[in-house]
């Protein structure tokens, strides 16, 4: 004899999972929007830029 | 601090919706007790008082001495404590935590006073959250991005 709870009833659980999943959403976008800007650099015979800004601290 | 590039391979790496069942699973006895000290309050885990109350007025006030917390005739549950020793926390297929007691007057208590005896309320899930699963998930997030909470 027991009761059962959904985990994602948790206050607060869900919100922050949606922020993290935002943060991977952003960095993706962020690695396409680099990785097509070199295409495009190489497409007409420009070497690529080095993307390397720092993140965190 | 890590390129964005390298940050995106660490983020990738986080997975809360593994690790929060992992968490809750190792602080199991931390629900437990929350759910002991609860019903100690005659609280069910809609944050309402456990019910029916004693019959017995004699009983009630008897009661009551031992442990004035749920008010005057509200159950504790509390008579020898093997139901409360019982109480238990188990995270399943890391969907869900299933709150019972052991005890085998746990079938008979929970036809009687509902299946709200056990489980925690509103307030009591913000308290384990907050004391327990979060400080335990920004751990585990700093570990694996090496980013830190303010």
């Amino acid at each position: 004899m027991a009761k059962e709870f959904l985990i994602s009833d948790l206050p607060n659980i869900a919100e922050m999972q949606d922020v993290l999943q935002k943060v991977a959403k952003k960095l993706e976008l962020i690695k396409l929007i680099s990785e097509e800007t070199n295409d495009l650099l190489n497409s007409i015979g420009l070497k690529g830029i080095e993307f390397s800004a720092k993140i965190g601290k | 601090m890590a390129t964005i590039f390298e940050m995106l391979s660490k983020w990738q790496q986080v997975n809360v919706e593994a690790e929060i069942p992992a968490i809750i699973q190792r602080n199991k006895d931390v629900a437990a007790e929350l759910n002991r000290k609860q019903l100690k309050s005659g609280k069910t885990s809609k944050g309402d008082p456990v019910q029916p109350s004693y019959n017995s007025t004699i009983y009630a006030l008897d009661k009551n001495r031992s442990n004035s917390l749920p008010g005057l005739g509200t159950p504790d549950l509390y008579l020898t404590g093997a139901f409360h020793r019982g109480f238990y926390a188990q995270v399943k297929a890391g969907k869900s935590i299933i709150f019972g007691s052991t005890d085998m007057k746990s079938s008979n208590l929970e036809a009687k006073y509902t299946k709200e005896i056990f489980g925690l309320t509103r307030d009591n899930k913000q308290v384990f959250l907050d004391n327990t699963i979060m400080p335990e998930l920004r751990l585990y997030i700093t570990r694996i991005t090496g980013l830190k909470f303010t």
